[in-house]
């Protein structure tokens, strides 16, 4: 594979909701049952492109989508965000390994846990013993120290020359009364000091809303009030403190003099605590250098026995011992880059990385707030900016950028008074104000007409180009994705079931259930010919998900393999037998037993007349009934006919062609160079 | 406001005529005003609509009942929210048949049964209410619905919006085959041009309350005569055609309360001339059955 710039890498994400089944039910049965809104998905999206997740609603897109940005929580699997690709080869290999080994399973975990335990006593005694002396571990704390001693260097220049910013800090609080004291005036305390502060951010709020009723032709007079009452207040209270008068002169003196001493203070204080430790690190550092040149013999020695303890364990232990190991080391691994298992304050970061655009701008702006207030409130409450006007140039800028112009004009409407184009675009825009990179587009067109819906798609595209954005396009419109996506994925009930680059996606789908949903859309040229395969009936419930290939019982090229179970196997005989009681007696008043997953048990009176009629019965119904492929094996008994399953297996999503996947059990890999018949021709 | 302007279509027996445009144009309001179902506040202020022979605009409101549901039935917007919640689904076909062939509800209720068969619903599922029911069954317990008293004419308004593709293919199939069993007459009417263009013998394409162009599906579809059809057509994503972003009408539709001067779409229009603000373009003939109402196909032009 290629060096990829992966932005994010979904790794077998599940999102389940538990289902209430009762106090009593759960106690009963003790089953919980779940919601499988999303069941075990992996794909990758690159810096740049755009990925479309298409898919019937309830496939899962939008949760997907949602769990990206963690507003739902997954239950399962990794989202990796931003990893490099040298962890990703890491990740690659271990799991290579891991695959070539098998996973280990609990009893051999728990056998080999002693063995474990000794193993990596004797791990620690060597690396113990070899820390100071090995190369790797010399290395380490060489490397550990230079840094150390480096930054230690910095700090204490950057504290002499008092560009540092944590004394910076320090001195801001004091300098802040002392800003307020030379402002206003003496007679001024804390309590005043925050007070003023207060007035002067009404006043500010209180302006900000009068030129909002001004722009909207609301009730100014309230807000004129309310401007005039705080305008008041604190020329009462700067008046109350006049600065011009001896005392305060005096108070401001002898302030500024405080501070000064303040900070020749604390920057001596920093200078000498630095000072001191990077004599005890210096030290430390040359000691480590000298001691990496040799290793003393006795060390080596005793090395050399842990060494070949160690090896007699591990042929012993073998090879779920590495397993352990490598699972330990892969989960570190995916722990540094996982959006799945960061906390809040990590999540909150991540805001002002990754947005989303909602489906529908009638309801997903609220009506209450004008336009300004929508689109500023990502910034406000991610503290993007902390003034009033620095948020109206930031918002400003962000309106024009998708096309609101002149801003002026929109930032002090209300929702209700746009179109439905232009609300889009605020959506857009309050997406874009916090300058992320990975924007979720959930469904962002599908409430649009016609006419409007390529002007945002064009805004959209243009944005990306403009600001290096990357899409995860979510739409249930398949033609919208050929023409926007770099690459597709499918999704069905939870699960993806056929990914890869978008025009090969549409032009040439693999995965039957694809193919009916391309054949299906319908198509403004009346020229177009093509068969629809329309299927049968509605996606099953997501809490009973189909054995097998989840698309079988809908399927129209299912065949035996696909994944039927022991009850529709036997659904589909009794239908048999019911249709075919007149000309075959046999086939007269049997029952059906399932036993196990597998099995099922025909009670008759003469099962070897039974098995004949049935394997006489198979080759006509075969094709219109492909649950009865699904019997392997025939075996009469004394009071019954035995009939064996095939063992429902779920298909994986495997590569089929360079950059074609597909989960189907019927669908082969390509070998390259062999062109693939037309799905739909289009006449000339 | 004129909502509709001077609208003039003919529907055939066993016909089924596509209503398209932009929201606002006027489509819903054009059929909703074939069965006099306009809003207290909207009338028609001049017009003919003849059913056979007699005119539906004109005739007294008990008369219209008689027509209304046995001869014209509609489906309506949003399967989704246009089911009673509280009552039971065949409760609600069964009142449909009671008012409007004056019988007692139980008497109507032995008639579900066949028309849900129909519409493709298992009867046993008769008595569920409709949250039970996704948004295709809902949509097809409208149909059954509109076709409970054996109607003419189906109006189906905007029929499989806000379905999914799968269950958008199910749906207008069902209704594909409905019309070819019973012979029925059908107006479709739909914002989405490709479900026209797929399943109607003739198409309507509104702007701003007028008729901008009128003729065979395949006609309008293969050579528009209007401008506006022809950026519209262009306007929607093909799955057949190229991998390009479509091109879109600039501007936005009119405003009803003001309209233009002249011809409607005169401001949005990339080939206007003089003399389009100045007089409002009569419809055109430029094919057999194929009208447009556009300056450039006056003849001679």
């Amino acid at each position: 594979m290629t060096s990829v710039d992966r932005m994010l890498s979904l790794r077998d994400l599940r999102v389940w909701y538990p289902v209430r089944v009762g106090l009593i039910g759960g106690l009963v049965r003790g089953e919980a049952k779940h919601v499988r809104a999303v069941d075990g998905i992996t794909f990758e999206v690159s810096r740049g492109e755009i990925f479309c997740l298409v898919g019937e609603s309830g496939c899962g897109k939008t949760t997907t989508g949602k769990a990206i940005l963690r507003l739902t929580d997954p239950t399962g699997g990794n989202i990796l965000y931003n990893i490099s690709q040298e962890d990703w080869d890491r990740l690659a290999a271990i799991e290579g390994r891991l695959k070539e080994l098998g996973t280990p399973d609990a009893a051999a975990a728990r056998e080999a846990e002693p063995q474990l335990r000794d193993l990596l006593r004797a791990k620690r005694q060597i690396t113990q013993l070899l820390y100071p002396w090995s190369r790797v571990g010399a290395y380490l704390e060489r490397e550990h120290l230079e840094r150390n001693v480096a930054f230690l260097k910095e700090r204490y220049a950057s504290v002499y020359k008092g560009t540092d910013p944590s004394l910076e800090r320090q001195l801001a609080r004091g300098r802040e009364r002392f800003e307020i004291l030379r402002e206003y005036g003496a007679w001024f305390t804390v309590r005043r000091a925050k007070k003023l502060r207060l007035l002067e951010r009404s006043l500010k709020e209180a302006e900000y809303r009068l030129r909002i009723a001004e722009a909207t032709h609301g009730r100014t007079r309230r807000f004129e009030r309310q401007r005039r009452r705080v305008k008041r207040q604190l020329d009462r209270m700067a008046r109350h403190i006049r600065k011009d008068s001896p005392e305060a002169q005096q108070q401001i003196a002898a302030l500024e003099a405080k501070l000064e001493t303040k900070k020749t203070l604390l920057r001596r204080l920093d200078l000498i605590d630095l000072k001191k430790e990077y004599d005890r690190e210096k030290p430390r550092l040359e000691a480590t250098r000298r001691a990496s040149l040799e290793i003393p013999e006795a060390a080596s020695q005793r090395i050399r026995e842990l060494e070949s303890e160690m090896e007699t364990i591990r042929e012993k232990g073998d090879r779920v011992l590495e397993a352990l190991e490598l699972e330990t080391l892969r989960d570190e691994l995916i722990a540094r880059y996982d959006l799945a298992a960061w906390g809040k304050r990590h999540t909150a970061e991540l805001r002002k990385r990754m947005q989303i655009i909602y489906q529908d701008p009638y309801e997903s702006l609220n009506p209450k707030l004008s336009i300004f207030d929508i689109v500023a409130e990502p910034i406000m409450a991610n503290k993007i900016v902390s003034t009033m006007s620095e948020a109206e140039a930031v918002v400003r800028k962000s309106l024009e950028d998708v096309g609101l112009k002149p801003a002026e004009e929109y930032m002090f409407r209300y929702p209700h008074e746009l179109s439905g184009g232009q609300r889009q675009r605020v959506g857009i825009a309050t997406a874009l104000v916090v300058d992320p990179d990975f924007i979720v587009a959930d469904e962002p067109v599908s409430m649009l007409d016609a006419s409007v819906r390529t002007e945002i798609l064009a805004l959209l595209l243009d944005l990306r180009k403009r600001r290096n954005l990357t899409y995860l396009f979510i739409t249930h419109d398949l033609g919208l994705a050929w023409i926007i996506a770099d690459r597709i994925a499918v999704m069905y009930l939870g699960n993806i079931v056929e990914m890869g680059d978008g025009p090969e996606i549409i032009r040439n789908p693999r995965h039957p259930y694809t193919r009916a949903l391309i054949s299906v859309v319908p198509s403004p040229n009346p020229d177009v010919q093509r068969d629809k395969i329309i299927l049968r009936g509605e996606r099953p419930n997501p809490v009973e998900i189909p054995t097998g290939c989840r698309f079988h019982p809908r399927c129209p090229m299912a065949v035996g393999i696909c994944g039927w179970n022991a009850d529709e196997v036997r659904d589909e005989l009794l239908r048999v037998f019911q249709a075919d009681e007149a000309e075959h007696p046999e086939a007269q008043g049997v029952s059906i037993v399932v036993e196990g997953s597998s099995n099922l048990r025909i009670q008759s009176s003469d099962p070897g007349k039974l098995e004949t009629y049935l394997k006489a019965r198979m080759p006509a119904l075969g094709p219109k009934k492909p649950a009865l492929g699904a019997i392997r094996e025939m075996r009469p008994e004394a009071d019954a006919l035995v009939l064996t399953l095939h063992v429902p297996t779920e298909p994986p999503l495997q590569q089929i062609s360079d950059r074609v996947f597909v989960a189907c059990h019927l669908v082969e890999p390509e070998s390259p160079g062999v062109p693939v018949a037309e799905g739909a021709a289009v006449r000339a | 406001m004129r909502a509709v302007d001077d609208v003039s279509f003919s529907l055939e027996k066993g016909e089924s005529l596509g209503l398209a445009g932009e929201s606002g144009c006027g489509k819903t309001t054009t059929a909703l005003s074939i069965i006099r179902l306009l809003p207290k506040n909207g009338r028609i202020v001049d017009g003919h609509i003849w059913y056979g022979d007699q005119d539906l605009a004109a005739i007294k409101e008990a008369d219209l009942r008689r027509i209304r549901w046995k001869h014209i039935s509609i489906v309506f917007q949003g399967a989704m929210n246009a089911l009673n919640p509280v009552r039971r689904v065949s409760w609600q076909i069964a009142e449909a048949i009671a008012i409007h062939e004056h019988i007692a509800i139980d008497e109507a209720e032995d008639r579900v049964d066949d028309l849900l068969e129909l519409v493709g619903i298992n009867p046993a599922r008769k008595n569920d209410y409709p949250h039970e029911f996704s948004g295709g069954m809902r949509q097809r317990v409208m149909i059954a619905m509109a076709l409970a008293c054996n109607p003419k004419i189906v109006i189906a308004d905007e029929p499989v919006t806000a379905l999914d593709v799968m269950i958008q293919a199910q749906i207008l199939e069902l209704l594909q085959n409905l019309k070819d069993e019973l012979d029925l007459s059908m107006i479709l009417i739909s914002h989405d041009l490709s479900v026209i263009a797929e399943t109607c013998d003739k198409v309507a394409i509104m702007y701003g309350g007028k008729m901008a162009e009128f003729g065979p599906t395949e006609d309008v579809f293969r050579d528009p005569q209007h401008p506006y059809t022809q950026g519209l057509i262009r306007s929607f994503p093909d799955i057949y055609g190229p991998r390009d972003l479509p091109p879109w009408i600039p501007g936005k539709p009119p405003n009803l309360l003001e309209p233009p001067q002249g011809c409607r779409f005169h401001p949005r229009c990339s080939f206007a001339f003089a003399e389009c603000s100045v007089t409002e373009p009569p419809l055109y003939e430029t094919g057999p059955g194929h009208v447009a109402s556009c300056h450039l196909r006056a003849p001679g032009r």
